[in-house]
């Protein structure tokens, strides 16, 4: 909980403030990488605020990597 | 020069800053431990023909845009697919950077104040700071700079009482493998990493040389980064190797009588700037590469998702602070594909492309697919 009252008021302001101005210019084809990003963002942070166990992504590569690295 | 354009001494600044980043953190032991100092002066002699591939890829064709070029040069279908692996190698360094500065504050100063907050923070001044344009970054790094140069020379005259030369010795008593291997480690962090300045350049002023401006620039950080290294070794000893963040202990140490102590916050302030820096410049090259692959006109439109982006994958990066310096192990593998395979390649297809392309009629070269030339980007305001 504590983690969602840190990282949504900023979350929410930095979307609200770019997609409005997207609107605002009219440059719509930006929206396609926008809105996939933050919708992206916000459920990947959820996720974390929720507790679920996601593995570390350096975790990931350190196994395929110490093939390679003794 | 237009108002907006990049001088070099800015961006010598500004990449100096970027080099001296999360370096000043790493600054510890290597493979080649005693010998870490002579390591990273080969991998500043490496680094020179990795600069000077980087410098002729800006100068395949007019313009000077990283991206743009790599797509000419590759053409579209394996030019995306390299522009999109740079990107996912910024990505990851720069969510890399901005959790090591976060856990720095979090383990040196504020303790009680989650990790989220700190980076949610850097984040916030990252995107306002880069939605001002490259300009205004480069001309305070030209002002931060010497501010950095000042305080570990402050340091390292404080530090001299506490320096003994026998903790350099022996030199050269390390085995080859671990000298190689600290060369490499040198190379991949920071010098290696020139790379993700490349696309800056395009602000770059017409007037000024590229290669020389960057030669300048390594030169910058690597006194800083020697400096600081030598430092540290002379210090602590063999010892460098147990802290995590031994620029910051060995500074620490330093005390003059009951009254002036505690001055590691001089490094604590030169992590910050450098390190914000450093995520600022790679804030920007995910942006300019991801505008740059899809076609789209202006980085700054993306430059709050992709910030965000960043605030997420360093949460999702690494477990913990133990397993974010295990991974340091590994960067020097893991980097060289990025930062000298897939460069070098990109020259030797955008060489071979160019020298054997016939112009067209009209003076276009036949990469170029639509009927006019693509109108100038708007670098900056």
């Amino acid at each position: 909980m504590a983690y969602l009252m840190v990282f949504l008021p900023l979350f929410l302001v930095l979307a609200f403030l770019t997609l409005r101005r997207t609107y605002l210019q009219k440059e719509f084809c930006y929206y396609v990488l926008q809105i996939p990003i933050f919708a992206a963002v916000l459920i990947l942070n959820i996720l974390i605020a929720s507790g679920v166990q996601i593995p570390s992504i350096s975790s990931v590569l350190m196994k395929f990597l110490s093939n390679f690295v003794k | 020069m237009q108002r907006t354009d990049v001088s070099a001494k800015q961006m010598e600044a500004t990449v100096a800053m970027f080099l001296i980043g999360s370096s000043l953190v790493k600054s510890g032991s290597s493979p080649a431990k005693q010998d870490t100092w002579i390591c990273i002066i080969i991998a500043v002699i490496l680094s020179i023909p990795l600069m000077w591939v980087h410098t002729r890829i800006l100068n395949l064709y007019p313009g000077r845009n990283y991206y743009q070029n790599i797509l000419r040069a590759m053409g579209r279908p394996a030019g995306t697919v390299v522009c999109l692996i740079f990107t996912l190698y910024t990505f990851h360094l720069g969510a890399l950077v901005m959790r090591i500065f976060s856990e720095f504050i979090h383990v040196a100063g504020m303790t009680s104040t989650p990790i989220v907050a700190i980076s949610t923070v850097i984040v916030a001044v990252l995107v306002y700071m880069l939605s001002n344009r490259l300009y205004v970054l480069a001309r305070i790094s030209k002002f931060m700079l010497p501010f950095l140069y000042i305080t570990v020379a402050i340091t390292i005259i404080l530090s001299y009482q506490n320096m003994e030369l026998s903790n350099l010795m022996p030199i050269l008593n390390s085995k080859p493998s671990d000298l190689f291997q600290g060369v490499l480690s040198a190379l991949a962090v920071p010098y290696g990493e020139i790379l993700v300045c490349a696309p800056m350049f395009g602000a770059l002023s017409r007037e000024e040389k590229i290669f020389p401006t960057m030669l300048k620039e390594v030169i910058l950080g690597f006194v800083i980064l020697i400096s600081a290294n030598l430092r540290n070794f002379l210090t602590l000893g063999y010892s460098v190797s147990v802290y995590q963040f031994p620029s910051f202990e060995s500074v620490s140490l330093v005390q003059l009588g009951d009254f002036f102590t505690r001055i590691e916050v001089l490094i604590g302030i030169n992590l910050l700037l450098a390190g914000f820096f450093k995520c600022c410049v790679l804030l920007f090259s995910a942006c300019d590469a991801l505008s740059e692959t899809l076609g789209l006109q202006d980085y700054e439109p993306l430059v709050s998702p992709c910030a965000l982006l960043f605030l997420t994958l360093s949460g999702l990066l690494v477990g913990n602070t133990l397993e974010m310096f295990r991974w340091m192990e590994y960067m020097s593998v893991y980097t060289l594909p990025f930062q000298v395979f897939l460069p070098v390649l990109v020259l030797i297809v955008g060489v071979v492309r160019k020298k054997f392309s016939k112009p067209q009629k009209h003076g276009k070269s036949p990469d170029v697919k639509n009927e006019e030339s693509p109108p100038p980007r708007p670098q900056e305001n």
